[in-house]
């Protein structure tokens, strides 16, 4: 599909229109679009009226999903702490905890569009979004994190076990934040679309079956 | 009166009152720009009327679209009779909270 020269980037109206409840996403898409033509691209130009645009595609998955981030972002934040600190007891439901709040969130997107490609699209969203902040969190806090861990005797039995000769603690473990970030880049991803297809699926087909079922 | 207004769920409402038979979602989102004076996202619109409508506040209708939104249909809303009802008591307690007020701030001012 071509782009219209006085057209916001297909690709965010595609995501937009995705993300929008069926019944709402035409008369909402042609409010945004109206905007767009008719005030952000006089006065903004070509490239901040699509800024606008992609800002106001961002609030509308925002404004549905802010939900499962905050708690995909709070339990991250939770495992990686106690990772950190070695309190052992939760330290492997994180993960599971994080693909069952992907699929819920998924779900919710199916459902609420009907759609199976917005639960997809909700799925790899919210995995893409977590990643950056798990990027910046980690690169945030490896440092003071690395001053506790270089006491505990698991993270210097897994530096003894693991690090170059002659690597110091700080090396190593500023090494391992960058390893775990391309890997969880990975997992997500894979997580974001097994998840969301999933999730997409049941979820629009649920909807599908509920309405029938009250008609 | 068992569900206060929030300040922009009137404004909003107000909106599709004025507008009368041309409310829909973008004059909505002028009317309430220019009101308020400030920036409002057209998603927070969009919410806010998709919840009065939840409410049975107002109710929705789709009509034809226009050149300008390459044809797209405009949903057009109109204020049901619990809407005018809800903009009333909260118009009443707005009142009630401000009764007394004006003289004492005239007091303080001058």
């Amino acid at each position: 599909m071509k782009r219209n020269a006085a057209s916001p980037p297909v690709w965010t109206e595609w995501v937009l229109v995705a993300l929008l409840p069926e019944d709402r996403a035409e008369s909402e898409s042609g409010d945004l679009l109206e905007a767009y033509r008719d005030e952000h691209l006089p006065a903004r130009g070509r490239l901040g009226a699509d800024w606008w645009y992609l800002r106001q595609v961002a609030f509308v998955f925002a404004r549905s999903y802010w939900f499962w981030l905050a708690a995909l972002i709070a339990l991250f934040v939770i495992s990686d702490v106690t990772n950190a600190y070695q309190f052992a007891a939760s330290r492997n439901v994180g993960p599971i905890a994080a693909v069952l709040v992907i699929l819920a969130a998924s779900l919710q997107g199916g459902w609420r569009s009907r759609r199976m490609s917005s639960g997809l699209l909700t799925g790899i969203a919210t995995c893409m979004l977590l990643w950056l902040f798990m990027a910046a969190w980690w690169m945030t806090t490896w440092y003071p994190f690395s001053l506790v861990q270089q006491g505990e005797p698991y993270w210097i039995s897994a530096w003894h076990s693991s690090a170059a000769p002659g690597e110091t603690f700080t090396h190593w473990i500023f090494w391992d934040n960058v390893g775990a970030t391309i890997m969880s880049a990975l997992a997500l991803s894979m997580s974001g679309v097994l998840a969301g297809l999933i999730g997409g699926v049941v979820g629009s087909i649920a909807r599908r079956l509920y309405l029938r079922s009250a008609a | 009166m068992a569900d206060i207004l929030g300040a922009f769920e009137q404004a909003v409402l107000l909106a599709v009152l004025r507008l009368d038979e041309d409310a829909y979602g973008r004059a909505i989102l002028r009317d309430v720009q220019s009101r308020l004076e400030r920036d409002v996202a057209p998603g927070a619109v969009h919410a806010t009327l998709e919840r009065l409508e939840q409410k049975g506040f107002v109710t929705s209708r789709v009509g034809g679209g226009t050149a300008i939104r390459d044809g797209r249909a405009r949903r057009f809303y109109r204020v049901e009779p619990a809407g005018v009802r809800a903009l009333d008591d909260a118009r009443y307690s707005l009142d009630r909270v401000w009764r007394g007020v004006g003289r004492l701030l005239k007091a303080r001012s001058s």
